[in-house]
Formats: structure tokens, sequence, C-alpha cells
């Protein structure tokens, strides 16, 4: 069955948009500052809502909605022109559509970078729109956090620093200032969390016993054409393929772990069909799974995660790992 | 220096689409088939003359060169990108993106843009989605169309039929029809199927991914007016790995086996080359293929482009034409172009 986009106001701002689109020019040019405001609540279906989970005793959907296609951030490997695509296709009316469709099927959360253009979330909920937003930061350069007071300013329900910030301060020795970003996330009364693609910094945050309320790791097998050589072993792919060397090690790891997990990459950004991914991700021990999607995806992705979920719920599931949300 | 999108027919009638796509949905349902590239060959007509080295581009004119005594530009726009045949490796999605992203006011607007910077020839496959090339003429756009058609079940030319009555400028089987017939033994009916575009008075060609189908041509003299063959280098990631020798990478990665042997036959081959899958699909940037391209021998270059992408390849593909018609150049196969002929086909649109 197909659901509706209910918000009157989005489809009449729709419209609007769209009809102004200059000529020839098609997509992009609409800030969705200028796009008008969805008028009603979004009539996000109590039948067709997804289970959700709890992290710091708030309810979100077990599926996340992912920021990169927004961002154009593709990955696609050796395919340059695939994130332009992205960005043009994804012009500001659309991300707006993408947004409501996804909360209309169920969708409750999305996690962007803070610096990335987010004024789409920003109007969703001038809107009256509920999605509630992750927000990934970096430290700065020069040591301080001024991304997660922005995230805080901007309304942020969770924050945690991405992996590559989590990663590089590692390498770098600072592993304390991870631990100082959970403090300062937490002194906000924010959920706090810590993004890795290297399972190595979980491991460093277990060690440490820092107080976080999620982690966020990549998760994916590595089934699929693109992935790494048998050469090739570093934690992210070398040619924008991967982002979780061993798959394994990362079940084996987060099976001992008792704070919510966050699957993120598990479709390695688009190689691996979410009919595998899904139940891959959750059998494995997954929490919640976040993944990019179009708006054309939402309906199945999300239908395919409410089987999902209800399978693995089950009492012949697959899944060891207890649900930590 | 931006082009200007002149026609007012076309702003006319992209309102008419923009304005009839549905709200939020602003996209695309065509059916996704199966792509296949074309083929064809005919016994030498009459000595392929080089020509003189093509018109190298003043200002934003396409360099030129001929065909049946018709002038292409040497930079033809591909039907792949606007059909939604993404070749994109085990990235599934993006062919669904291309074809939300391409609406038909998009098409349409593509067509125009590349007609624009001097882009006078498309090629698509007949059964697709040509309605906005039809209303590109009917709104006094130029743009020629170079016809893919395959066999019917029952080997006969009908596709061929329709992308003439269609107002096809050349056809050609695609290449895989020209691969399959070739492993099958059945390659007179390539034969036939120039014989029957030639009765019609429209340029015939043979599309290839596997290069015997070429040599094979050759070999039976078939009166071929070009060949469109695959044409690319393996220096990509996705590009096959040292166990993956097929004429076709069987992850939707490669689709020329040997590139080296490609330029050595055609080489010695007196037909106008359309080069075809010169960026392995992406993957291979412009500013590397369309010189590897060009000074490799191909006449033309088939390069599938996005509304974005158009300028800029138009502007590198006049200086690289330059730069190959040059004295300098590395170049060393002539330009075949064929030479004008008495009853040369008119140009249809």
């Amino acid at each position: 069955m197909k659901r509706q986009i209910s918000r009157r106001g989005f489809v009449k701002s729709s419209l609007v948009a769209t009809a102004a689109v200059p000529l020839a020019l098609g997509s992009q040019t609409i800030s969705a500052a200028e796009t008008p405001a969805p008028a009603s609540a979004p009539g996000a279906a109590a039948k067709e809502s997804i289970p959700t989970g709890k992290i710091g005793g708030q309810e979100f959907s077990r599926l996340f909605m992912g920021g990169n296609l927004i961002g154009g951030y593709s990955h696609s490997r050796d395919l340059g022109y695939v994130s332009t695509l992205m960005r043009r296709y994804n012009s500001d009316v659309k991300i707006r559509e993408t947004i409501e469709l996804a909360e209309a099927h169920g969708v409750t959360a999305i996690n962007t970078h803070v610096t990335q253009e987010n004024s789409f979330i920003f109007n969703h909920w001038k809107c009256g729109g509920k999605m509630k937003w992750f927000a990934q930061i970096h430290a700065d350069a020069a040591g301080g956090y001024s991304q997660i007071q922005r995230a805080v300013d901007e309304g942020a329900t969770g924050i945690h620093m991405n992996g590559d910030g989590a990663e590089s301060l590692i390498s770098e020795g600072k592993f304390d200032r991870v631990a100082e970003s959970v403090q300062l996330i937490k002194s906000h009364k924010r959920l706090a969390g810590v993004g890795a693609h290297d399972l190595r910094v979980i491991v460093e945050c277990e060690k440490a016993k820092l107080d976080v309320d999620f982690y966020q790791k990549t998760f994916h097998a590595l089934d699929y054409y693109s992935a790494p050589r048998p050469d090739e072993k570093d934690a992210k792919g070398a040619h924008d393929n991967s982002w979780c060397n061993d798959p394994q090690a990362v079940i084996d790891f987060m099976a001992k772990v008792k704070k919510p997990w966050i699957a993120f990459k598990i479709l390695a950004a688009g190689a691996i069909q979410p009919r595998a991914a899904f139940p891959y991700a959750f059998n494995s021990g997954a929490d919640f799974i976040l993944v990019g999607m179009f708006d054309w995806q939402i309906e199945e992705d999300t239908k395919l995660a409410r089987r999902v979920v209800a399978a693995v719920t089950s009492p012949d599931s697959k899944r060891t790992r207890p649900w930590y949300s | 220096m931006k082009r200007q999108i002149s026609r007012r027919g076309f702003v006319k009638s992209s309102l008419m689409v923009t304005a009839a796509v549905p709200l939020g949905m602003g996209c695309q349902t065509k059916p996704a088939y199966q792509r296949v590239d074309s083929v064809s060959q005919a016994p030498p007509q009459k000595p392929l003359t080089p020509v003189s080295a093509p018109a190298a581009g003043f200002s934003e004119k396409m360099p030129m060169g001929k065909m049946k005594g018709q002038e292409f530009s040497r930079l033809f726009l591909g039907g792949n990108l606007i059909g939604g045949w993404s070749h994109s490796r085990d990235l599934s999605y993006v062919s669904a993106l291309m074809r939300h992203y391409n609406t038909d006011a998009k098409i349409r607007e593509t067509l125009e843009v590349a007609e624009a910077n001097g882009i006078n020839a498309i090629n698509t496959w007949v059964m697709q989605e040509n309605r906005a090339l039809f209303d590109h003429w009917k709104a006094g756009g130029k743009m020629k169309w170079f016809s893919q058609a395959r066999l019917d079940a029952g080997g006969g030319f009908s596709q061929i039929q329709r992308a003439i009555d269609e107002g096809a400028v050349a056809v050609h089987l695609t290449g895989d029809t020209c691969d399959r017939l070739l492993n099958e033994g059945a390659l007179e009916k390539v034969g036939q199927s120039i014989e029957f575009m030639k009765s019609r008075k429209c340029i015939a060609g043979v599309a290839a991914h596997g290069l015997p189908v070429i040599v094979e041509c050759e070999k039976l003299k078939l009166d071929v007016d070009f060949y469109q063959k695959t044409f690319h280098s393996h220096d990509y990631y996705t590009a096959p790995r040292p166990d993956e020798k097929d004429a076709l990478g069987a992850h939707d990665n490669s689709w020329c086996n040997d590139p080296q042997a490609v330029i050595d036959v055609m080489a010695k081959i007196t037909k106008p080359w359309i080069a075809f899958k010169i960026l392995a699909a992406g993957a291979i940037p412009p500013r590397a293929a369309f010189p590897y391209a060009f000074n490799s021998g191909a006449d033309f270059a088939l390069v599938g482009m996005f509304d974005w992408q158009i300028e800029e390849d138009a502007k590198l593909a006049r200086r690289v034409v330059a730069a190959v018609a040059s004295p300098g150049s590395k170049r060393t196969r002539p330009w075949y172009d064929s030479a004008p002929q008495p009853g040369a086909i008119a140009d249809s649109h």
C-alpha cells in the first residue's frame, strides 16, 4: 500500500516551488529557506510505524536516515560523476520531500554533519516536522569543540564525533579529546556518541569506560565486486569502496558492548542490497541501522526494516546479542 | 563563455513538460531494458578518403567529420545516461538515479545544451523512449539521430525500419547483437542488415564490443559506412582484474578488453570509426579519455553526458581535436571521413 505524504502544506509548497524553478535549469535553485511551510503535522501512520528502540531514554526508529545522499557524498568508487548527480537530483525541494516521506513512513531520526547544509531539517521543524537530528562533528583544529556548540544551538538530539575525527585523534595519540567531546556533549544534555570506521576506536572507548550513550560503527559484509582486494587491509578502502575491513571482528567485539549500536554504511554505499544488508546488520547485533535513502527508496526500505526487525525479534532469530536499547 | 539556449520552442515546450510532471514524483518511470550496442558492415564502396584534417574549432563550433557526405560533430551525445543505463558496476541504484534525474524536461534541456555547444548527433536505441528527440525536432532542433537496433525474435528488421520511419539518419545493429551473431556463426545477418539500411538510403553501421566482429566484417568486405567500436584503457580501479578477459566485463565494468588490439586493427581500416564507451562508463575522466581516443585513431567519440557536463566536454573536444589534428600530433591513423557521394543522403531534419 502506498503511503500518502499527508502534508497538504508540503504539497502546496512543493507546487509553488516547482512552478518557480527556472526553466531549463530544472533542478536545484530554490533554497529550502524559501520553501513555504508544510502546514499540518505529519500524518505518520500508526500502522506503518517502524519498530523503535531507545537511546538515553528517547525513542528512535530502528531505521535512521543517512545524510550522505543529501549531501552528495556518494562514495562511488571510481565513478566520480555520481556525487554531482546526487547533488543535482537532490534539489532543496527534493530534500524537503525526502525528509517528509521518511517521516511519513515512520523514520524518526536523521544523521548529518553539522557543517553541511541542514536548512531542510530546520525548515522541516518549522513546519511541524518531528524528525530528530543526530549531528556529526569534528574537533576544531585549535583544540576546541565549536561544532558541538553549533549542533546544540541548532537543535541536535544526539551528537557524535565522526569516524574520521575520532580516528585521526587516536592515531595522533589524543584519545583524551574523544573523551572530552563525550563529556561536553553530555554537559549540554544531549545524547553523546562516538562514530568509527576503525574498530579500535570502539575498543579504546570501552577500555576507557567512556560514558557514551551510543556507538555508531560501520558494518558491512565484503561480498561485493568493488570490495577491497585481498591485499587491501585498511579500515577504510583506499578507493572509496569499504568502511569495515573485518565484519566478524565487529560482531565479536560488539557482542560484549552493552551500549546501543547504530550500524552505518551497511550497504557499503550502495553495493549491497538492503534485502541482504538489513538482516545481516540486525542479526549481527546492531540495535539501529543508519541508511542513506533517496525519496523513491524510502517506502520499500521502511517496509523491509519492519519485516526484518520483526523477524529478528522472533524467538527463532539468529541474533544472539541482546537489544541494548 | 556561456552559450545561450536560444530556442523559443524549447522554452515553451519545456514549460509544458515541467508543469505536467506530477508533484513530488518529478521523475521517471521508464522501463529498464537491457541495453546493447551495435554493429554492421558492408563491402567497401568507394575508397574512403581521409579528408582534410578536422576543422579545428573556432570559438564554439565543434570540429566536424563526414559520413556519407553528411557532416557530424566529432563529439556525439550518447543515450545511455538519458535511458538510465549507468553501467555502474555493483552500484545498482545509479541507474535509477539517472532516470529520476533525467526527467523529460531535463532530457530536452540536455539536447538543447548539446546542440548549442556544437554537438549535432545523438545515439540512442530505437526502442527506448525517444520522445524528447522527436519534440526537439518539432521545435526546430537539428540533432541527427544514430539509432541502435536489434533483430526481431524471428530475425527480421522491424527495429531498423522503425528507426528509419522515425527519422534516424543512421542505424546500426547493437554491439551485443553483432557479438552474438558472430558467436552463432550468423554474421551474414549483419550483412543483410547493412543491405536493408542502405536500400532505404540510410547510413549503415556496425557496432561491436568484441573486436572479432569488426575483423570479420572487414574480411567479408561488408559495405558499412562506419564502425562503432568500444575503446578505453584499463587504467581505472574497477577495470577487469587480470583473470577477467572477456570482451565485456562481467561486472558491468569494461567494454574493451584489449585496447591496443583495437588500435592495431583500426589502423588498417579505412572506414570512419566512432569510438564509444571511451570513459568506461564514467571511470575515466574525459581529459584522459578524449586524447586517448582521438590520438589512437578514432574519428568520432560517442560520450554520454549530463546537461552540466556538456559545456566542459565540448570545450575539451574542441581543444583535443585541434591538438590531434596539428602537425605534432601522436595520431598516425588518417581521419577517415567517407567522401561525399553523388546521391548523398539528404539531411532529414
